[in-house]
């Protein structure tokens, strides 16, 4: 079924507000010494961050012997450190505004976490500062975020659409605009101009198919290799695959390496997107989905 | 009850010259129950001194609680002999550990992982049971009790209480007095300091009256400005909660591993000065590693 733009536009408006707080808690905590009291503060603002928590520290799972009813609280009785540490975990579901992960949703969870890692590492092994590879980490959650736009406004088209994307051989973009009449990234792009996000992020959640576009500044290449990476490393993934995943040159000379040098050279990454998938995972009684746990 | 130190410094081993006297390994307590029953809390590379001393009891049963996982608290699990012994058994407690969502199995067999050492957790001989604990469960051990609260460290760290005929000891793992992340000009400073009176009276309460305390002293007042937020506590800090909770004796122990015995004397001589040790008590003593305590 084919959508008229206006017709986009009004769906649009019932997107849910982007969490700006979840962005600010991430730029804050770079630096290890920030002030308990901001960290606090951020969380505090933010009733759907501090909603997760509270579920969290007061689940079976946890153990307290006391209903903790406020972060305040929660950080006297379980230290800034471990508070700070859970709310960075659930982050990356906030900022994706998966609160539920339905299941059809959690491949796209898992690929977008791990893009944000892979890109935070490659820019980090450029040399970029902290600030900035916290701004690729945000990039690489939020690139699909136009997927997950689209499934909320059209599940029943979008769907089935996402189910077979890994096994197309056209570009899926092509695909989304006969079904949907536009693309995830187009979408992005609206939903990241309406949120006042910073250029950067707009730019990947806009362009990061577009290979030369990406290579043209040097951060956003970071999520486009993280990207490739991602799907690569995946391993339901990867199995399916019918497109070429290969970096374009001018990349390969700036990373010093091809796609998979350069994937060899983040070690351990696995094991991290792995542990950040964990807190994404936990639901209200303190367990996790089991359909998210390390295959 | 016996209490014995098998190490009881903080943070790295620090065998030498300047150490010998109150001893260079990290934290390992031994406790007897009036049945002989074996407590041992925290297995730091005290805990291979405890072992050498177990070959005359086979088949040993020991009840191993761990206050927190950080490396000066488990580095001697791996040697502890009676684990490779068939017909031992060896019983761990802990906490569940919320930010990485292990428990306490999982967390130490992955300090027995292949790449760490050369025997696997699946390989020891002895029966190996392991307990997650929850905040304030009492774990009956003979004629002996343990029960938990929760302390204040960067990790979830649990202080235990141990009971046996009517004598108890405390000893706190490691432990930081709480503090106002507020400063009293914000509009937050009440409403924490509620918190943190309220989470200093439960503390209070659960150690009131105890026989001994073993605390966490790894600063003087002088050092610690500049490592507030680390997680340990002072002389001056300790002498105020056992005048509070009316407790008679103390043991300071997580000596600081750069103090040598001299400067330890020093700085504790100078603390018992500064709090009027003297006439107001309590009585206070230097934790040292082989140092028996009947109770």
């Amino acid at each position: 079924m084919a959508y008229s733009e206006t017709q986009l536009f009004s769906l649009m408006a019932t997107m849910p507000a982007f969490p700006h707080s979840g962005y600010a808690l991430l730029q804050l905590t770079n630096d290890i010494n920030c002030p308990p009291k901001e960290v606090v503060r951020v969380i505090d603002r933010d009733p759907i961050l501090t909603m997760h928590l509270l579920k969290l520290v007061n689940s079976e799972y946890f153990g307290l012997a006391k209903k903790i009813t406020s972060i305040k609280e929660a950080v006297v009785f379980l230290g800034i450190n471990t508070m700070k540490n859970l709310a960075l975990g659930i982050v990356p579901m906030e900022l994706l505004s998966i609160s539920e992960t339905p299941h059809s949703l959690t491949d796209i969870l898992r690929h977008s976490l791990a893009v944000a890692i892979i890109a935070r590492k490659l820019a980090r092994n450029l040399g970029f500062s902290q600030a900035q590879a916290t701004d690729c980490y945000v990039a690489g959650l939020l690139h699909d975020f136009g997927k997950l736009a689209l499934f909320k406004l059209f599940p029943d088209d979008y769907g089935p659409l996402l189910k077979r994307e890994a096994t197309l051989a056209t570009p899926f973009t092509d695909l989304e605009k006969k079904t949907v009449s536009t693309t995830h990234t187009a979408v992005g792009e609206l939903l990241g101009r309406k949120w006042g996000l910073p250029e950067l992020i707009i730019q990947s959640m806009a362009g990061h198919h577009d290979a030369a576009f990406c290579a043209s500044s040097p951060l956003l290449d970071c999520v486009f290799a993280a990207n490739l990476i991602a799907k690569k490393m995946d391993p339901v993934h990867a199995r399916m695959i019918r497109r070429d995943l290969s970096l374009p040159a001018d990349m390969v000379d700036r990373f010093g390496k091809d796609l998979d040098s350069l994937t060899a050279s983040l070690g351990l990454i696995a094991d991290e997107i792995d542990h950040a998938l964990l807190l994404t995972t936990i639901q209200e009684d303190g367990s996790m989905t089991p359909s998210m746990q390390k295959p | 009850m016996k209490l014995i130190f098998r190490g009881v410094r903080g943070s790295i081993p620090v065998p030498g010259p300047k150490t010998l006297r109150y001893g260079g390994n990290t934290t390992c307590l031994e406790i007897r129950g009036n049945r002989n029953e074996l407590i041992i809390l925290d297995a730091g590379t005290g805990l291979y001194q405890l072992a050498l001393t177990l070959f005359g009891e086979l088949p040993v049963t020991a009840h191993l609680f761990i206050t927190h996982t950080h490396w000066d608290h488990i580095q001697g699990l791996p040697f502890f002999i009676p684990a490779f012994i068939p017909g031992n058994s060896i019983h761990i407690y802990g906490a569940f550990d919320p930010v990485d969502q292990k428990n306490i199995r999982q967390i130490l067999a992955r300090q027995m992982e292949y790449c760490y050492f050369p025997v696997r957790e699946a390989e020891l001989k002895a029966t190996l049971r392991y307990t997650t604990l929850k905040e304030r469960q009492t774990v009956p051990v003979g004629s002996v009790t343990v029960s938990n609260i929760l302390m204040n460290h960067p990790v979830l760290n649990f202080g235990y209480r141990v009971a046996c005929d009517g004598k108890s000891i405390f000893f706190t793992g490691d432990h930081e007095q709480l503090y106002n992340i507020y400063a009293p000009e914000d509009e937050e400073w009440a409403e924490y300091r509620h918190y943190v009176n309220e989470k200093n009276k439960a503390i209070i309460d659960f150690i009131r009256g105890v026989d001994i305390l073993v605390a966490d002293t790894s600063y003087t007042i002088q050092d610690y400005p500049q490592k507030k937020g680390w997680g340990h506590s002072t002389f001056d800090a300790n002498i105020d909660m056992a005048r509070a909770a009316g407790i008679k004796t103390v043991y300071f122990t997580h000596h600081e591993p750069i103090r040598s015995d001299d400067d330890l004397e020093r700085v504790f001589q100078e603390a018992l000065d500064r709090k009027n040790v003297a006439a107001l008590g309590p009585a206070c003593y230097l934790a040292a590693e082989g140092v028996t305590v009947s109770l």
